[in-house]
């Protein structure tokens, strides 16, 4: 009996250790002394929309995963909330020094650009302002397409309703431009450099790039506004731009389900016909040998009779 | 000399023509039986032997016997065998980000009701020589284009989808574990014991995609959640991921999305930028998993032993 809750324990320690993995470890959330000389740095970066919209940008690729959308530490691994005003306490230069260097499960990012990091900061600092998204203004987007000169040109429109119920165009919006894949989340960026929007509200940008669609060709367009100050608007369109997609990667069927599913009839025939072949070789060589043991003994009897 | 005495050669024509008749004459009666069988004759007062399915002989009168239709596949199963049209699935896994964090296994264990120690997706420890640097390695099915496991199944359970997708339908394996021998990954896992389920759990119609409810005495696999696929979701153990390790996409689209960021770029440029491999091509399996070698790593190597240390300071 005691031996086998000593195997239990010992199990349930292995599936502990298995799971502990580079999870959240007490070590993890001790406090992590800054040296005085980093915490003193300033930040070179000023607060301006842009600052924010690069930090956004950078934070939703590199620490929403762990740390949350909204920074409260509830994304996929338990990590520090980034909200609580012991976070915010700290110096812009002490947060630069943590997410330099990096402890534990946090990855340093010293191979990034200065400028990027402290974007993140002022980014990571607004979070924690309370942001209704009631708050947030409506704007609409629309999609067109323009085929001329062998120039193929995408253009995205953002406009939005103003107090006195008139409809006019968001100027200095940025606007992203994408194809969708299969995969709802996977939105492939056309063009790589940031786009904004006119006085107008007009934004165009070349697309020359060769992207696989559909069957016929049909690639589903999207162009998107993700503002601090207006609620995230997308809008999809069809174009027939991209090369057609092969569809049937398999040239031999052969390779699906069994293999002799998809035999083919010349190879079944020859295969048959060569087995069969050899098979009636062997007999007839048999045959003959008989015959040649038949002719001895025949010979044998002649001799002695 | 000796066969002139008594001629047997004549006595084994005899016998031969009699067993022919006989047998002729036994074809001509099954068939007339098997024929009565179908159209439901009054009773004749004979008996035919059975086999049930328990594997008990049994007698029954001819007129008792009705002919029953193969049972239908369920829309569960069907839809299994069928691959999504112009899809070719692809899989490319940086070995530069994954810090063992093993948030894909605990997923992969939950959405396929496994066991702990089934999980189909395992990080290894690798190094691949005395002075290379070490690394960890996720190993899911690498789902080849030449599959070595689906050629030695003898019931055709285990297949390859035209989408790609390596799939084995646990209602027609019979637990040969052929595959298990043919994988040169080591991929396939055996259900050995009893799948914790409640009567309920266990009488769910079986869904081929997603290798649920698990059964006793047959194999497990990656399934590349086909299920999520089907939905346009990417598979379990890529959007558990917190590390960025795992991008999956489409071959024929020429994209993959990333599961941790969800950024998108073109497989084929990846592949290329950061000299994509995959596992074993030597073997001619063709394997649709690639790696991308370990460079650049964000945060230093932490050996499994050290993961011990931790836990049993936090025990105290």
């Amino acid at each position: 009996m005691k031996m086998k809750r000593n195997i239990l324990v010992t199990a349930a320690l292995g599936v502990a250790f298995l799971y502990s993995g580079l999870l959240a470890n007490a070590q993890d959330f001790a406090p992590w002394p800054v040296p005085d000389e980093a915490a003193a740095v300033e930040n070179p970066v000023a607060l301006t929309k842009e600052s924010l919209q690069a930090g956004k940008s950078l934070f939703d690729l590199q620490c929403k995963a762990c740390h949350g959308e909204s920074g409260k530490g509830d994304g996929l691994i338990k990590s520090a909330n980034l909200t609580t005003p012991e976070f915010l306490a700290q110096t812009d230069g002490a947060i630069h020094y943590k997410i330099y260097h990096g402890r534990g499960v946090m990855p340093g990012f010293s191979t990034l650009p200065d400028e990027q990091l402290w974007d993140v900061i002022n980014y990571v600092r607004s979070l924690s302002m309370v942001r209704d998204s009631a708050d947030l203004k409506d704007a609409t987007i629309s999609l067109y397409f323009n085929d001329a000169e062998g120039q193929r040109e995408l253009t995205a429109k953002v406009e939005e309703t103003n107090a006195e119920g008139e409809v006019v165009p968001v100027a200095g919006m940025k606007v992203n431009f994408a194809v969708q894949t299969h995969f709802v989340l996977g939105q492939l960026p056309v063009v790589p450099a940031d786009h904004y929007t006119n006085e107008n509200g007009m934004v165009t940008v070349v697309f020359n790039d060769t992207l696989i669609g559909d069957g016929e060709g049909m690639l589903q367009v999207v162009a998107s506004i993700q503002d601090m100050e207006y609620k995230p608007a997308q809008v999809t369109e069809a174009v027939g731009w991209g090369v057609p997609n092969p569809q049937d990667y398999w040239t031999e069927r052969r390779a699906l389900w069994k293999n002799n599913d998809y035999v083919p009839i010349w190879l079944l025939i020859s295969f048959t016909g060569s087995a069969l072949a050899i098979w009636l070789t062997i007999v007839y060589v048999a045959l003959l040998v008989r015959k040649i043991k038949l002719e001895g003994d025949r010979y044998e009897n002649d001799v002695n009779t | 000399m000796k066969d002139q005495q008594h001629n047997p050669t004549n006595d084994s024509r005899r016998n031969f023509l009699k067993q022919a008749a006989l047998l002729g004459a036994g074809v001509v009666a099954g068939a007339g039986v098997l024929t009565s069988c179908s159209n439901h004759l009054a009773s004749s007062g004979e008996k035919t032997k059975l086999l049930t399915a328990t594997g008990e002989l049994v007698e029954v009168d001819p007129s008792q016997i009705k002919r029953v239709r193969k049972e239908k596949l369920t829309e569960l199963q069907e839809r299994g065998r069928e691959g999504l049209t112009g899809h070719h699935w692809t899989w490319v896994i940086d070995l530069a980000k994954c810090k063992n964090a093993r948030k894909c296994m605990d997923d992969c264990v939950g959405a396929h009701e496994l066991k702990p120690y089934q999980s189909h997706i395992n990080v290894l420890q690798m190094q691949d020589s005395k002075s290379g640097a070490p690394y960890y390695m996720p190993t899911p099915c690498f789902h080849c284009d030449n599959p070595p496991c689906t050629k030695v199944c003898p019931v055709n359970a285990t297949f390859k989808r035209s989408d790609g997708i390596v799939l084995i339908d646990n209602l027609r394996c019979i637990g040969c574990r052929f595959c298990i021998a043919a994988c040169p990954y080591s991929a396939r896992r055996f259900q050995w014991f009893e799948p914790d389920y409640t009567e309920e759990q266990k009488n769910r119609v079986y869904d081929v995609e997603l290798n649920v409810p698990q059964k006793k005495g047959t194999i497990t696999k990656c399934l590349m959640s086909a299920d999520r696929l089907r939905i346009g979701k990417l598979p379990y153990c890529v959007s558990a991921c917190p590390n960025g390790v795992y991008w999956f996409g489409d071959k024929l689209e020429d994209t993959v999305t990333n599961g941790t960021t969800h950024e998108t770029v073109k497989f084929s440029e990846l592949i290329r930028d950061n000299a994509g491999y995959t596992y074993f091509e030597d073997l001619g399996t063709k394997p649709q998993v690639y790696y991308l070698p370990p460079k650049n790593r964000t945060s230093p190597y932490v050996p499994v032993d050290k993961f011990q240390e931790k836990y049993e300071e936090k025990r105290g």
